[in-house]
């Protein structure tokens, strides 16, 4: 498909921080559909390095989940905690990564593969979609550093986007910042209240298939076979507020070296657009923070008491 | 011989991570708990060799039940299992009694290694 008239489709195309896939839906020159197929054709093909190390008999599944599960506590490659923990030497890895680098299919090449957009088309979009896609960023990068809590956000926003990449496999981008503004409709909210020094809420909202993928991922991250419901069930939810948990666990932990005194309370979740409670009386200002992944998207909502900022 | 573990933890999730950790090993799990009021009880009820108690609990926080549970029987073997790992929690825990901690989310090799570690001669 290509030429269609969407409202995205100006002369100026539209700033805001998103997946070539999602740049070239927006542009009209391929379909949701097509995108999807060309997504599923890319995860069936690009092998994580782990599942190449384990279809060569390099890894075996113990090992695989040893290192995915020290992983979740640092910033290091797959391939650097394998290597560390003495499962893949130096060479296997160089050419581990070289065959996954080559075998390496990118969402455009997919695209004309499948034949939704031709080279010539897609190599224009892509130059254009690089120059928005950077004043997107610095657009985003300035709304972060301009928030009077960007010692709290940053770090969130971090933590957020490593545990859903560690932990679930799934890339996030930021691709907006707001204050005080209502969110998009999300099915769920999963959230845990801070008390302190300088006491906040954290809230991760996402939709229910969202959900079901995360609880699946973060079971698996955590060698558990159970299988779960094809709907949210009190399950799920336990599975998202314990990912939750651990995600404000680790928030605290940093923010507690920064000097800031923390005390979590138990993780909560609730439906649809609902204000997550605080632990403080009084006003409440609310950062929102929108990540986008190639499929999908949520959101994070950090709840501050006004004032915090200057205490 | 096999350690009588009781595991504490809101999370339904962590607490089937710790059955299925310690399956076929020389740890048996005897009891689990959601809650920090709970683990004392299952405490004084089955008297268990170790016990994993994690800090952020509805109804009575980790600390608070350590303490409880070290007032119980001051040898109790406590080891905490918590994301949270601020120098403040860990330190007050282990001012408390606690033998050892470990962070979320941890692997099966590290929880059988701790055990081990502070295991009853």
């Amino acid at each position: 498909m290509t030429g269609a008239t969407t409202d995205a489709q100006t002369s100026e195309p539209q700033v805001s921080v998103q997946f070539l896939g999602q740049f070239l839906v927006s542009q009209g020159h391929v379909t949701r559909d097509e995108l999807e197929a060309a997504l599923d054709f890319q995860e069936e093909n690009n092998l994580p390095l782990g599942a190449l190390a384990l279809s060569k008999g390099l890894l075996n599944e113990r090992q695989l989940l040893i290192v995915h599960a020290q992983q979740m506590n640092t910033e290091d490659r797959f391939g650097e905690v394998a290597v560390r923990r003495g499962f893949l030497t130096r060479h296997q890895l160089d050419e581990l990564l070289r065959e996954q680098k080559e075998a390496r299919i990118l969402i455009g090449d997919a695209l004309v593969r499948a034949g939704a957009v031709d080279a010539d088309t897609l190599a224009v979009a892509v130059q254009q979609y690089r120059v928005v896609q950077e004043r997107a960023q610095e657009q985003v990068d300035a709304e972060l550093r301009a928030l009077p809590d960007a010692h709290l956000i940053s770090p969130a926003i971090q933590l957020t986007t490593r545990l859903l990449l560690r932990m679930c496999g799934l890339v996030a981008k930021v691709a907006a910042v707001s204050q005080d503004t209502r969110l998009a409709h999300f099915d769920y909210a999963l959230w845990q209240e801070v008390e302190g020094t300088r006491p906040f809420t954290y809230a991760l909202h996402l939709d229910g298939i969202d959900l079901l993928d995360l609880s699946e991922a973060v079971l698996y991250a955590l060698d558990d076979e159970t299988a779960l419901p094809d709907e949210v069930d009190p399950m799920v939810l336990d599975v998202g507020k314990e990912f939750v948990n651990i995600l404000v666990g680790h928030l605290c932990t940093w923010l507690d070296r920064e000097g800031h005194r923390t005390t979590p309370l138990p993780p909560g979740s609730g439906e649809g657009n609902l204000d997550p409670p605080s632990c403080w009386e009084g006003a409440v200002r609310r950062i929102n923070v929108r990540l986008v992944m190639p499929r999908t998207a949520m959101a994070v909502s950090i709840l501050v008491k006004p004032g915090d900022e200057t205490a | 011989m096999s350690y009588r573990v009781l595991a504490v933890d809101d999370s339904l999730l962590m607490r089937r991570k710790v059955e299925k950790s310690l399956k076929d090993t020389e740890f048996e799990l005897v009891a689990t708990a959601g809650d920090g009021e709970a683990a004392v009880e299952q405490f004084k009820e089955v008297a268990p060799d170790l016990v994993l108690l994690d800090i952020v609990m509805p109804k009575m926080d980790g600390p608070s039940a350590l303490k409880q549970i070290m007032s119980l029987d001051g040898s109790a073997r406590v080891i905490m299992v918590s994301s949270l790992g601020t120098d403040e929690a860990v330190t007050a825990c282990l001012e408390a009694g606690a033998l050892r901690f470990i962070q979320k989310p941890f692997t099966t090799e590290l929880l059988l290694k701790t055990l081990r570690a502070v295991c009853p001669s």
